[in-house]
Formats: C-alpha cells, structure tokens, sequence
C-alpha cells in the first residue's frame, strides 16, 4: 500500500515534470546548475522614499490657519499611515532583504521564515517548526512587523509551532503518550543481559551474581508452584528415538554429593490467571506489539 | 581452540543486534545515521561536504546553500533490494527483502541580499538561501533466515537460561526462586533447566542450574526488521563575495524501527543432572521457541554549521560540524518462550516490556574537499568523525548504568569515508562514481559497509533528473543468544554465531526544477 502510493506520486510527478519540459525543450535554454560556477550577485539596496515634508506654503500667516509648520516633517510615519513605505520605515529602517522595492514589484515572492516551536506541556517536548514561507503578495499586511527579520514566527506551513502538535501528525507534541504507545503506562524495562557483544572482557566491574535488574524481591514462583503431581502432565511419547547424541559432561557434577529429587516440573496456573498471565496483557494494548503479537508462529 | 577460532573469526566482522537486544545496542544503531541526499550526491558516495549548489546541501552541509542562484525544488524516490545470506553451523541461507520510500525531497528558496547601489555586486553578503528538506537517514529494513545444527558440538538455548538462572536464583525452601517473568524461570519451570545441589553462599544460598537438553540442536532464526529514520531540516546559507559561504540548519529526526524474531529449538531432553533420580523427560523429544519483538518510536532534534571556503575557484574546501541528536525514545518489547516436551502441550510463558529513555547521539565533524576541472567536472571527498563511545543514555524511568558503561566500553570513534567524482560531458549529461566506508562503530570488532555507486544526470531548462544505483554490503555476526566466557569454558558448549551478511542494492530517482 506504502509503495503504491509512493509509485504513485512518483509516476504523476514524472508525468507532470515531462508534461512541462516538452515546451522547454524546444526553447533549447541553457541548463543551469549551481554546483559549477555560481556567481552570486547583490541586490541594489533600496533607496528609501525622504520623509514627506509638509510645510504652510505661507510662511508669512498666522499661526492657526491648518498647518502647523514642522508637524509632520519630524514625524515620518503618521501623516502617510497607509503608505507602505512608512510602514516598512516605521518598523525596519533598513532590511538587508530589500522589502521595500522588492515586495510589491515581486521580485522575491517568499519571505522564507524559519521558526521553532517547543510544543511540549505534557513533559516531552515536541519540537515543532513552523515553515513561514509567508507569500509575500499576502503577507504584506499581517505579517510586516516580522518581516525585517529572517526569522519569521514560524506560523503556517507544516504544523502550528506554537500549539504543541507534532508535525508529522502523530498526535499531541507534548502529552506523553503517542499512537502506539497508548498502552503505555509504568515503566518495565527488559532486564539488562549483557551488552549483546560477546563477551571479551573489556568491560570492568561486572560481578558474575547480581546482574539482573530486575531485583530479587517479589519473587512470585514460591516452592508450591511445582507440583508434585507433574509428571503426568507429559505423558512419554513414543518417538524416543536414540541419536546417540550425549550431552558432554558437565564440569563440576561430580560435585554435587546431594541427593536431588526429580526436576521440578512447572505446572501453569491454567496459564489464564496466576502472575504469569497477568503481566502480558497491560503492555499489548497498544499497536506497538502488533509486528510481532500477530505473526507468532510455531516454526 | 574452536573457541579461539571463533573469537578471531569475529574479529573481523561486526555484531548485529540478537534476540534479545539491549537498550544500549539500539542506540547505537539509532545513532548510526546517513546524511540525507539527492540522487546527484549518493551517486558521488554520499560526498558533499564542499560541492555546495546542490540540494544535498541542506542536510550535508548548509553551508552549500550560498552558491545557489536559483531556487530549486527536487525530490527523490528510493527502492532498496535487501538481500541476506546466513551462515549458520554451515547452513548458508538467502532472503530477499524490497522495499519502496521516498528518501528525499527539499526546496531551497534563492533570497538575493542587497548592498548600496554602486558598490561591486560581487562584494560582501550577496545572498541568504533558506532550505528545508525531508530525508530518510537510515533503513531498518531487512529480513533473515537463519538456521543450521551443531555437529556434535554447540550449544543449546538452555544453556542460556542455565547460566542467567545460575546467576539470579536463591534457595527458597528446597527450591530455587527465579526473578518475576525471566527468561530463566520461564525455561526452568518450562523443563528446558533443572537444579543441581544448593551451594551455600554468604548472602543467601542458591542452586546449581544446568541445561537438560543435548548440546546439538536444530536451531532456526527468523528475523524481520522493519522501518527507518527520517529527517526534516530548516537551513540557510549564505555567500560572502562568492568565496566563503556560512550555513547553519536544525533537524527534526523521526525513528520508526520495528523488530520481530522467532528462534526456534529442536533436540532431545539428556538430563546428566539428577543421576539417581533421573529426569522423567529424558529421551524425549522438546521444542522449544523464544519469540521476541519490540517496537520503538523516537523522535529527536540537532542542529548544525557549516563553512565553504573557495581559495581558488577550482577548489572548495568544507567543513560541518553537526550537534548531538537528542531523541526520545517509546520502547515497547516483549518476549514469549514456548516449550513442548515429548508429545505434551506447549507451555507458554512471556512478559513485555516497555520504558521511555532518552539518547544523546555522537556529534559529527566532517571536512571534505572538492577540485573543480573548470566546468568539466570535479572530484570531492570527505572524511567524517563519529565518537559513537560518547553516546548516552539517560532515563527517568530506569537505571541506565549498565548501558552506559556497555557504550563506553564496547564502541568506539570511528571515521567514514566518502569519495566521488562527476563528469560533465556537456551542458546536458552528467556521469558519476563513488565510493564510501562507513567505519564500524564497534570497538575490535571490525568491520564497516562499503557502498560503490554511481549513476547519470540529464539537465534541459529548467529540469533535470538524475538517477542513482549504489550497492552497499556489510558482514555481520549474529546470535540468538550469548553465554559468558566462563560458562563456555565449563561447559565445553559455543557460542551460537551466524555469519550474516546484508547487501542492499538501491536505485535513487530525482526528479528537479528550478525557478
């Protein structure tokens, strides 16, 4: 299914893209590419519009005819509130992306913004950006008291930065527990046997008793688990057949003088109830288990 | 001397994860991690620390963002072909695995700087380019049949279960006591260990625990691995006056990684143990079977830096130097051990566990440098550093000591090469090989996956496409499970190694344009 859809996308994306280049093809243009010879060139900074100076074309008149002299020469942003060169001039002097001219000749289209949320209130912390890829033919309005920046506020795109949901949908960023882990709640962790590397001695302070984390108290297997009557639970087959194959000799068995009674055999509670049984169930709730939990098979 | 044999054997290779793995072995493999890229940068062997220009740039180095002059916008489907051949007690087994994804699609978008008019356009910050990519890093997938039998030597599954109950019971009346849910009382209780004479010890007195199976088994692994690590990076870069260029990015890492094994035991009951009481069972066929999966998410964040520097115009010289990812990590893993004896019924016993951590990854360094025969072509290559001993553990909800000082003592730095080189035959045709090593992260244990590829690129207008094949192959030594040294040399029994070896054939597709 996972495939299809990649096939999919792939085989419309190849329509699409081969659909567009028969036209370019014709037009026989040189193929660019960044990786040799790039040359980058600067823009020319804007010049920026000289603050309009309204004075009383009558110098002569009195005070109180309409004007008042000098009013709106030392203050750029109010007499042209909607123009949009004093509003970029209220907010960024100078901006190195040259908004001004740019904007809305549309020269460059995208003000890229980049934007970093931090989602989690829950205790994990789901990191989330926000691509701010603002159109600038839009954005001019909201967004202009940013835009001196490249640091948009990382607003729209992928997943809202702020609110604390995870972008690739998953759930909540910031509550603890995702999809799969829905069955998650006290920490078990697998028992430490070692570093899975055989054992070359490189690593100090192991003690061949007492490893397990697990710990030794709560022991649930008392000595009445094993039954006495268990040796009736497996009745002898007949498919005894001799291989010949001996297990070698165990060092150290001769040293064992004591008498011992027969293997103990473990009869299951009825393997529904008991402590066996209840350990299993509250982990496999959630779909973490479902890879293995479904495909289990007697090879 | 057989043991000797085998340890130098292994020597050579690496070790794969075995059925029980431990927290500290997924980090390291979480932590193992390829940079993203388009089909142009893995046909140079993964190289691009220096190039720049290409979209690669975004997760190799942001850096290279500065020679863009356009934007571009490309992405890039995969399809791997993993194929696995196991070694096993001189049974050699193949499995074929193929999967699809989409391994790379990114936007850089062209911002052009501005200076005051007049002054040299070639001079100061000429541009900030910002990019964001997605990228698969690394592919968990693959599938493995393993299966083979010791003649007349080996070892049994029991064994194990022996020396882990050997370790961890106490005498509790005239019987031992094992942990809750372990592995060695589900395979005592399971008739697969029986007790040997109460040794009195200090603390507490325990048993002796022995095995009751015969040494030579039929033994059988199934493994499938599923999933993969992907990443989403944010970056910009700019240019200073067409010589140095100076990027920096944030990643997002995603970890999917699912695991199912199915370890299957077929012998016959000999219990030497109990001689004048002897074990019922003895003769008696058993199978037994040790089934394990685990399914882990994760989801991590790092960022990196990045320089170019051109001293002549034919040569770049790069450099990147990328934080520690910091991942969460959900772990849920399970274990189930079944065992039929003569002609009973299967006796089943499991536990799971789940647990949260967290790992801080090794930070990278890389350098690379690329010589440009002006537009003929070039060839580049990097070296990168990885410390994977540095990696960390930490959790709030376990102790995470033991893994710790596994990582610290068992892995180790190591260096990845990467090399390529690219032909431009004319403004429209590209040719390209490369070569990479990917050095193992473990200490003594030697080994590293070798990648050759090399692929072609096509450019008309404003398009171009560019088609990648590689083929990777790493040795591995894979066990169901590991017995100690000591219980080795007492018990004249083996360690269970399969030569494994995983070769994955990949096709790369990019598909791009510029505006």
């Amino acid at each position: 299914m996972k495939r299809n859809i990649t096939l999919g996308t792939i085989i419309i994306s190849a329509i699409a893209l081969s659909s567009c280049s028969t036209t370019k093809l014709a037009s026989s243009q040189n193929a660019g590419d960044d990786v040799y010879n790039s040359v980058a060139k600067a823009a020319d900074a804007p010049v920026y519009v000289a603050p309009p100076v309204y004075r009383d074309e009558n110098e002569d008149a009195a005070e109180g005819d309409g004007y008042e002299d000098d009013y709106y020469a030392s203050d750029d942003d109010y007499y042209y509130y909607d123009d949009y060169a004093s509003r970029i001039n209220r907010f960024n002097y100078y901006s190195p992306f040259g908004y001004y001219d740019n904007l809305y000749y549309g020269y460059s289209p995208y003000g890229p913004g980049l934007g970093l949320g931090y989602g989690g209130y829950g205790g994990g912390w789901g990191l989330n950006i926000g691509l701010g890829f603002g159109y600038a033919g839009y954005g001019g309005y909201g967004f202009s008291p940013y835009w001196g920046s490249p640091w948009g506020y990382g607003y729209g795109g992928f997943g809202y930065g702020g609110l604390g949901y995870s972008y690739w949908g998953t759930g909540y960023g910031g509550y603890p527990y995702w999809g799969v882990y829905s069955a998650y709640n006290n920490s078990n962790p697998r028992p430490y046997r070692g570093s899975g590397i055989p054992d070359r001695g490189y690593r100090p302070g192991m003690t061949s008793r007492s490893t397990m984390s697990n710990g030794r108290p709560g022991m649930s297997y008392p000595g009445s688990r094993v039954a006495t009557g268990g040796a009736g639970r497996r009745p002898s087959s007949g498919s005894r057949t001799s291989t010949g194959v001996a297990r070698p000799q165990r060092q150290g068995e001769s040293q064992r003088p004591v008498f011992q009674p027969s293997r103990p055999t473990y009869s299951p509670p009825s393997n529904s109830g008991g402590s066996f049984g209840g350990g299993r169930s509250s982990g496999g709730g959630g779909g973490g288990r479902s890879s293995g939990g479904g495909g289990r098979g007697r090879n | 001397m057989k043991i000797k044999y085998i340890l130098t054997v292994i020597a050579t290779v690496a070790f794969t994860n075995g059925v029980f793995a431990q927290y500290s072995q997924d980090a390291i493999i979480f932590s193992n991690t390829d940079n993203g890229s388009t089909s142009r940068v893995k046909a140079l062997g993964g190289a691009g620390v220096a190039v720049g220009g290409d979209l690669s740039s975004i997760n190799i180095n942001p850096a290279g963002l500065g020679f863009f002059t356009k934007s571009e916008f490309s992405f890039t489907p995969e399809f791997n072909s993993g194929k696995t051949t196991a070694n096993y007690y001189g049974t050699s087994i193949k499995t074929n695995k193929s999967t699809g994804a989409l391994s790379n699609a990114s936007i850089v978008l062209y911002t052009q700087l501005a200076t005051p008019r007049g002054a040299d356009k070639t001079k100061g910050w000429l541009s900030l380019n910002f990019g964001a990519s997605y990228s698969r890093t690394s592919n968990y997938n693959y599938s493995a049949n393993i299966q083979g039998q010791g003649d007349g030597s080996g070892s049994s599954i029991a064994d194990w279960y022996s020396e882990m109950g050997q370790n961890s019971n106490y005498a509790s009346g005239n019987q031992p006591t094992f942990p809750d849910n372990s592995l060695e009382a589900f395979g005592y209780f399971q008739g697969l260990t029986s007790k040997g004479s109460l040794v009195q010890d200090g603390g507490g007195n325990y048993y002796d625990i022995s095995p009751t199976t015969a040494v030579n088994p039929a033994q059988q692994v199934n493994i499938l691995r599923k999933g993969g690590q992907s990443q989403f990076d944010l970056s910009m870069g700019s240019n200073y006056s067409n010589k140095l260029y100076l990027g920096f990015g944030i990643g997002i890492t995603s970890i999917s990684y699912d695991y199912s094994s199915v370890f299957s035991e077929g012998g016959l009951i000999d219990d030497p143990n109990n001689t004048q009481n002897p074990n019922p069972d003895n003769g008696k066929a058993y199978t037994t079977n040790f089934i394990a999966s685990q399914s882990t998410r994760g989801t991590g964040f790092n960022a990196k830096f990045g320089a170019i520097y051109k001293p002549t115009n034919a040569v770049r010289l790069g450099a990147t130097i990328t934080t520690p990812t910091w991942y969460q990590i959900d772990d849920i893993y399970s274990e189930d051990v079944e065992t039929k004896i003569g002609s009973g019924q299967f006796q089943s016993d499991g536990n799971t566990y789940n647990t949260r951590y967290e790992i801080r990854s090794p930070f990278k360094a890389s350098a690379g440098i690329a010589i440009f025969a002006g537009s003929h072509g070039f060839i580049t290559g990097d070296v990168e550093y990885v410390d994977y001993a540095s990696t960390n553990l930490r959790s709030d909800e376990y102790d995470v000591t033991d893994d710790n000082l596994d990582i610290k003592y068992r892995y180790k730095s190591t260096l990845n090469i990467r090399a390529g080189a690219e032909a431009r035959i004319n403004s429209n045709v590209f040719l390209r090989g490369g070569y990479s090593i990917q050095g193992s992260p473990q200490k003594e244990l030697q080994s590293s996956v070798k990648t050759v590829s090399g692929g072609i690129g096509y450019r008309v207008g404003s398009y171009y496409i560019d088609a990648t094949y590689s083929q990777s192959t790493g040795n591995y030594f894979y066990a169901p499970y590991l017995l100690s040294n000591n219980y080795i040399a007492n018990n004249n029994v083996t360690n269970p190694y399969a030569d494994v070896k995983r070769q994955y054939n990949n096709v790369f597709v990019t598909f791009g344009y510029r505006f």
